[in-house]
């Protein structure tokens, strides 16, 4: 049953890019309602496949798709996919208006569908090559679609620089593998999990922590992300942001959680987190950029993820693990709410700049509120769910009991604080008294956008006034876990 | 035989090639530096496994991969030199901050 | 439905409303009171299911795993306040459609109205300290802005903050005891804490038992934070009946019988209860006696019968003094709805200038005297069985002292309810406005009200049937015995005595003019109101005065320094810290070797 669900989910993502790459071009004049509205639906169909593939209990299953593609389907990986999916759905449902005045088209959507199958590819692929396939499948449609606006100077260095440092990334990991190969001799996450008691591999698990902490954005390997993610269309921006470089997280928490045992790794994500979070919230504070600031807070965010991951691994409490991926779903659907309004904005106002933002707020009202609640979300203000994640990853500092668990926690909540420095005004200038310039003459944006803003709007407050059962999925998730799977 | 050492060394000088030169090729010859280093180790993991015809397939496939990273560079680095006449990556630095 | 979630759509109808309010008045103002009014409805009638939902388990929420767990109680302790804050909320709802048709921000009004009646619901099936506490603030913000409506009158906006002030002082203490429960036993869940209460220390004990009281002083004006109630008479009497008649009033009496568990292990505190209780009962009663302000007659006359139901709690009759609470609740909701009626008409609140108005307001007229009636508790009306059961609670519990005390305010009552009654509706008239009966949705109200005051002690046998979750003892009984056990006490000897004397001093009271002449001193006390609110008002300004130089120099050096600092402090080191991201491929790429050197360093190490 669960491998043929999975098949459809698989089939339904490769056929509609191809569907959607072959409509465009077919029909040049409606390109991207074509491309676009087959992509959409295609993702959709794979999303409701998929969602059929849900089971709370049972360990992992191992399955083969299509008689080629060995997987193994867990909970957790369950979760991760899920949400790429629907974020997915969400984007490609506002990519069709928001890419009107794109050419080219044609390659958007199908690259997005292939983003997404790449990131399902990664939650359920257990050994260590077909990982890092599935790695660089992600990574080149990520490059494609941050530079696909290649008629632009920006996009285009922001897409070499991201280049650049990802490819230099999955050498390394590619490095760690052949080492884990030439020690083992075999590369499946679960014999590893079980050989790998007390084998000394500090090399590869180095190169496995740079490798995926660049997909991470781990400070400071964070580099490449406040060039890549403003600089890509606003869609991918909240697909990046909201899902990819999780992935790159979850991918290497799947690892370490197999091969790291004998080492320290969730006390070196904690520090490293601790840094991420503060250099995301300072470097963010004076961006001029709305696009640019969110991408800082994405960083930002990305340190709460990894101190609760980190706290989870080492002093073994479960809220770490639950807040840590709690997190990632609900900074995907704000986040992804959070970039979709900024690209709402620019839509109408064609700038990025703040300051040509001010009274927005007044023409564009339902981007405005769900860009609102967004903020404030993501600022950890109750009751929406980033404040519900947020909680989960400090109380697990307060539950370690250790000095840094308190430590951690107690600078988190700093960096919320500090975070509202930057979430607050950007509310205030959207809701601003006098109007920029352009202001007076915009209107809301078409519904297919303002759906999509409304869903995740909604999917925001949802999990903060209600996170259960998503909470207590992912906390069963990590019950059922034994090493990776 | 031990293979490590030139798998190594190929990585330092590819991190060196990335750290000293402006030119994107060169950039780009430092990457795939790098990416040799780690299909050889793969090949050598295999020898040293004595599974060489697995890893082989492997490496296939990493180099494969390869080439398409290969293709979108170059089709990056081609619409960059079409803005600014220039492969040095001292003008490109529009994004800072 | 599931009816589990019958409290849980209880508090959240009115919330909902309170929201949607402000939102309907952009798209149509007009149609707020009747919206409200609706959400009203709606609220009572699911409270009416919850009638039926006593004693059953309601939904809890786990919200914060492990710290916050929070739910609904339900028996009849937590279940009376909230259906007397739905019932009388509707009834003072329809009555604000005549009441404040002419005022303005109405949305502001029925906002703040359904929000109040949402937080004294969620205040009182709280199961958990936290969330009580939280609820507990809800009502006093409300009150506030409330009382400070007609927030254009200076008098009205500083009764609003002398509110909010007294009744902080009572939250402190609250919020003290709560605190150190939960230091001592790990939880804030109501029901846990109590039981695990015994094993506190004494000393401890004692300190909690102080919180707990300090806080329902606060809240419930008693002696001697009740400064705030009179002055909060500057509110809409719509308010004054619901707020500060009805609802949060109570809310001070509730917890005391909520936490009566505890405060049975000191003796000590029941016995300064009693007192408390007893001597607020007296001054009430004696304050209202001499006043000319009808709504300042009924604020003290609330003090008053507040002091019986924390007197009541304070000799063991919890049942007692919730039946009191209920009662009371009924007939001074009545009382004020009919004085709004009347000032409604005349334009002014001094008895003086009324008089005679029985004969143009027929249904206003009646109806206050059944309220004026039960609150003298007159035999059969309920003001009457409960307030009969407290003394038969204090007869029994031995306490003479404050007994006494009791009973003498019990006949202050007695006279002045009679004398309010006369000069207001009997007599000659003194004022030439041209009077005539309220309409119809303020008479309904009242005449629905006046139905309640004369029957409602029916109710005790549904009342009592699960009081025995509570924890509490208290027999089961129903109305006829009631009846049979009220009349054959020695508790009713005393009700009648206080009556009749109540009556005779009416009645004489031109005859015992001698006695102004006697002791002017002891008049002219009075009329200050026994000077609380000269020390008070001169204590406060003082307090003021000096907290007003400290805060201006806290906030102008010490707040404004640390402000600069954070704000200017993190934005340099924001800008410093950009430069980090260089813009040049090359560092990006030497921050991978740092980062490699640095993972590499912290494993090996």
């Amino acid at each position: 049953m669960s491998a043929s669900f999975l098949e459809t989910t698989i089939s339904l993502l490769v056929l509609g890019a191809v569907a959607s790459y072959l409509g465009g071009v077919l029909f040049r004049h409606r390109e991207r309602l074509i491309s676009g509205v087959i992509a959409f639906l295609a993702l959709l169909g794979s999303l409701i496949s998929f969602s059929l593939l849900f089971r709370m209990t049972g360990a992992s299953e191992k399955v083969l798709l299509f008689g080629v593609l060995s997987w193994q389907i867990d909970l957790l990986g369950w979760i991760v996919a899920e949400v790429s999916l629907v974020l997915g759905t969400v984007v490609a449902l506002y990519s069709i208006v928001y890419m009107e005045e794109d050419t080219g088209t044609s390659k958007f959507f199908p690259l997005l569908l292939l983003m997404v199958l790449s990131v399902i590819g990664l939650a359920f692929a257990y050994d260590l090559f077909n990982l890092y396939l599935f790695f660089e499948l992600l990574s080149i449609t990520s490059f494609a679609l941050v530079a696909f606006r290649k008629d632009k100077w920006e996009p285009v260095e922001a897409g070499i620089k991201f280049m650049v440092m990802s490819v230099t990334g999955s050498a390394f990991i590619l490095l760690g593998i052949s080492l884990v190969y030439a020690q083992f001799g075999n590369l499946d996450l679960n014999y590893l999990f079980t050989a790998s008691g007390g084998a000394s591999i500090w090399l590869p698990i180095t190169l496995f922590l740079i490798g995926f902490g660049i997909k991470a954005a781990m400070f400071p390997l964070h580099t490449w992300l406040p060039d890549a993610h403003p600089e890509a269309p606003s869609g991918i921006s909240a697909m990046l942001s909201g899902i990819i470089i999780q992935t790159g997280l979850f991918t290497m928490l799947r690892i370490m959680l197999s091969l790291g045992a004998s080492l320290p790794w969730g006390e070196i994500l904690i520090w490293f987190a601790l840094l991420t979070m503060t250099a995301g919230n300072i470097m963010a504070l004076t961006q001029k950029q709305l696009k640019r600031m969110l991408a800082y807070s994405s960083i930002a965010q990305m340190g709460y993820i990894l101190l609760g991951i980190g706290m989870g691994a080492t002093y073994g409490v479960a809220s770490g693990f639950t807040g840590g991926v709690f997190h990632i779903i609900t900074h995907a659907f704000m986040k992804g709410l959070a970039f979709l309004c900024a690209g709402a904005l620019i839509f109408r106002l064609s700038s990025g700049y703040l300051e040509d933002m001010r009274g927005a707020g007044w023409r564009m009202p339902v981007t405005a509120l769900t860009f609102s609640v967004a903020a404030l979300s993501l600022a950890g203000v109750p009751p929406f769910s980033g404040f519900m994640s947020k909680l989960l990853i400090y109380q697990s500092g307060i539950q370690s009991g250790t000095a840094l668990g308190w430590a951690g926690s107690l600078v988190a909540i700093f960096n919320s604080v500090l975070s509202l420095g930057y979430y607050l005004p950007a509310i205030g200038v959207l809701y601003s008294k006098e109007k920029a310039e352009k202001v007076p003459a915009i209107k809301e944006v078409p519904w297919a956008m303002t759906v999509a803003l409304v869903i995740l709007c909604l999917l925001t407050i949802y999990l903060g006034v209600q996170p259960d059962p998503v909470r207590s999925w992912v906390a069963q998730a990590f019950s059922l876990l034994k090493g990776g799977f | 035989m031990n293979l490590w050492p030139f798998v190594f060394a190929l990585f330092a000088l590819g991190i060196f090639c990335l750290l000293t030169r402006r030119n994107l090729i060169k950039i780009l010859i430092g990457l795939e530096l790098l990416s040799k280093g780690a299909t050889l180790a793969l090949i050598w993991s295999g020898i040293l496994r004595n599974s060489l015809s697995y890893t082989q397939s492997l490496a296939v496939i990493a180099i494969a991969i390869e080439v398409m990273v290969v293709a979108v560079f170059l089709a990056l680095v081609y619409a960059f030199h079409e803005k600014s006449s220039s492969l040095d990556t001292d003008d490109m630095r529009r994004l800072k901050g | 439905m599931n009816k589990e979630m019958i409290p849980l759509l209880l508090l959240i109808v009115p919330l909902a409303g309170a929201a949607l309010v402000p939102l309907l008045n952009f798209f149509a103002s007009r149609a707020v009171p009747l919206f409200s009014v609706f959400v009203g409805l709606v609220t009572a009638v699911i409270g009416f299911f919850l009638l039926g939902q006593i004693g059953a388990q309601a939904a809890s929420f786990e919200w914060l795993p492990g710290v916050l767990k929070t739910g609904f109680q339900l028996d009849t302790l937590s279940v009376v306040p909230a259906l007397i804050a739905t019932w009388i909320g509707f009834l003072v709802l329809i009555y604000s459609l005549g009441y404040m048709k002419h005022e303005e921000n109405l949305s502001r009004y029925y906002s703040l109205t359904l929000l109040f009646i949402a937080s004294m619901i969620g205040m009182s099936l709280a199961d958990n300290f936290l969330s009580l506490f939280f609820f507990w603030e809800v009502m006093g913000v409300c009150s506030y802005a409330l009382i400070g409506f007609f927030y254009k009158d200076p008098k009205a906006a500083s009764a609003g903050v002398k509110a909010f002030l007294t009744t902080r002082i009572g939250d402190i203490g609250l919020l003290a005891a709560i605190l150190t429960i939960y230091a001592f036993t790990g939880t804030f869940s109501i029901s846990q804490g109590l039981a695990e209460g015994s094993k506190i220390a004494l000393p401890l004990l004692n300190f909690i038992a102080f919180g707990f009281i300090l806080g329902a002083v606060g809240k419930s004006a008693q002696l001697p934070l009740h400064v705030w109630l009179p002055d909060a008479m500057e509110a809409p009497t719509t308010i004054s009946a619901l707020i500060h008649a009805a609802t949060m009033v109570n809310a001070g009496v509730y917890l005391l019988a909520r936490v009566y568990p505890l405060l049975s292990l000191v003796p000590s505190w029941l016995v300064v209860i009693q007192w408390i209780g007893a001597l607020t009962a007296l001054l009430g009663s004696l304050l209202a006696a001499f006043h000319n302000d009808l709504k300042r007659i009924l604020a003290y006359s609330t003090i008053s019968q507040l002091g019986y139901m924390v007197f009541a709690v304070g000799v063991g009759g919890v049942f007692a003094s919730q039946f009191h609470l209920f009662s009371h609740a009924i007939f001074k909701a009545l009382l004020f709805l009919c004085a709004g009626a009347v000032i409604h008409e005349l334009k002014t609140r001094d008895i003086r200038e009324m008089g005679g108005l029985q004969k143009f307001m027929p249904v206003t007229g009646t109806t206050f005297l059944i309220g004026a009636l039960a609150l003298m508790g007159l035999p059969v009306l309920n003001g009457f069985f409960s307030k009969d059961m407290i003394l038969e609670e204090g007869l029994i519990a031995g306490s003479w002292g404050p007994l006494i005390v009791a009973a003498l305010a019990a006949l202050l009552t007695a006279y002045y309810s009679l004398r309010t009654t006369a000069v207001v509706f009997w007599g000659k008239r003194r004022t030439s406005a041209h009077v005539k009966e309220a309409p119809v949705v303020m008479t309904g109200p009242l005449t629905l009200l006046a139905l309640g005051s004369l029957v409602s002690w029916v109710l005790v046998g549904p009342l009592t049937t699960s009081w025995i979750r509570t924890g509490l003892e208290a027999p089961h009984i129903d109305w006829l015995e009631l009846l049979r056990e009220t009349f054959s006490s020695t508790a009713f000897l005393i009700t009648v005595c206080v009556i009749v004397l109540g009556f005779l001093i009416f009645y004489y009271r031109r005859n015992l003019g001698w006695l102004k002449g006697k002791i002017p001193a002891f008049f002219k006390a009075v009329s200050v109101g026994l000077g609380f609110d000269i020390l008070y008002g001169w204590l406060s300004q003082q307090i003021y005065a000096t907290s007003n130089l400290l805060s201006t120099f806290f906030e102008e050096k010490v707040m404004e320094g640390i402000n600069r600092a954070t704000g200017e402090g993190s934005v340099a080191l924001s800008i410093s810290s950009r430069k980090m991201q260089t813009g040049d491929l090359h560092w990006n790429l030497l921050y991978i070797v740092v980062a490699l050197l640095i993972i590499l360093g912290l494993i090996l190490w």
